[in-house]
């Protein structure tokens, strides 16, 4: 059997997820980085055992950057992401619904209150590995869209 | 900070392919017009910032137990009541004018 580099499978251990197993071909490569970690340009989509359907986007260079996201849509049905056509070019793709969607979670220090940022989307395209986080200027969708729990 | 005074109007340019006009002036607003390449990406500052907050809150988040209740909530309604589905729905920013 030939083993290719991109077969070979690497570790990283997150202060947050614990051991993360993954191979060289499942990086995302963020070429702008995630806003407010522009430095960060490798990601990989990480699933625990347990918090399905959340998963965590966590930076190769840094694994303690780790941020949980989740489909949008499951929250949402009508969400209607409207990013300019440059920005889903930049990542390969020709339109909107090819790119794979998620949506930052986030829980609020004083409230609890668990939200999804639907106005700054995580764009991928699982093809080629390309990923962007765009501010959606087009719409007023909130920030902090609250779920019910 | 490079200071300038500019009436209605008149414009600043930046490099050579970034156009500001000052478009109205009132009392507390001022309405500008910006002509820039597509792949700028411009945008109000504070709706960047408010994001960047956001990432940072969730990356100190960790796995808050509120994240496995979250999970908790989705394999209680049963995946099955959940489509992917994008219907169109035109929003628009009411402030934002794209004016030629």
């Amino acid at each position: 059997m030939i083993t290719t580099s991109c077969d070979a499978r690497r570790k990283l251990l997150s202060p947050v997820l614990g051991e993360v197993s993954f191979r060289e071909n499942e990086i995302i490569l963020f070429p702008e980085g995630l806003i407010g970690f522009e430095e960060h340009t490798g990601f990989l989509m990480v699933d625990v055992r347990g918090f399905e359907p959340i998963q965590w986007i966590m930076s190769v260079d840094d694994p303690a950057i780790s941020l949980p996201v989740i489909n949008p849509f499951l929250i949402h049905q009508q969400y209607d992401p409207q990013p300019t056509r440059d920005e889903i070019l930049c990542i390969g793709l020709e339109g909107i619904r090819q790119a794979r969607l998620y949506t930052v979670v986030t829980v609020s220090d004083e409230s609890s209150q668990v939200s999804i940022n639907l106005r700054g989307p995580i764009l991928i395209n699982d093809v080629r590995k390309l990923g962007k986080q765009v501010v959606l200027i087009h719409s007023d969708y909130s920030l902090k869209y609250p779920i019910n729990l | 900070m490079l200071i300038l005074t500019r009436k209605s109007g008149e414009s600043v340019a930046i490099g050579n392919d970034i156009n500001v006009t000052i478009l109205r002036v009132n009392c507390r607003k001022v309405r500008i017009g910006i002509e820039a390449p597509r792949h700028v990406t411009i945008l109000r500052e504070e709706i960047y910032k408010n994001i960047r907050e956001e990432n940072i809150q969730a990356v100190r988040d960790g796995m808050h137990s509120k994240l496995s209740a979250l999970a908790q909530h989705f394999k209680s309604q049963n995946s099955s009541s959940c489509k992917e589905q994008v219907e169109n729905r035109g929003s628009k920013d009411e402030e934002t004018d794209h004016e030629k």
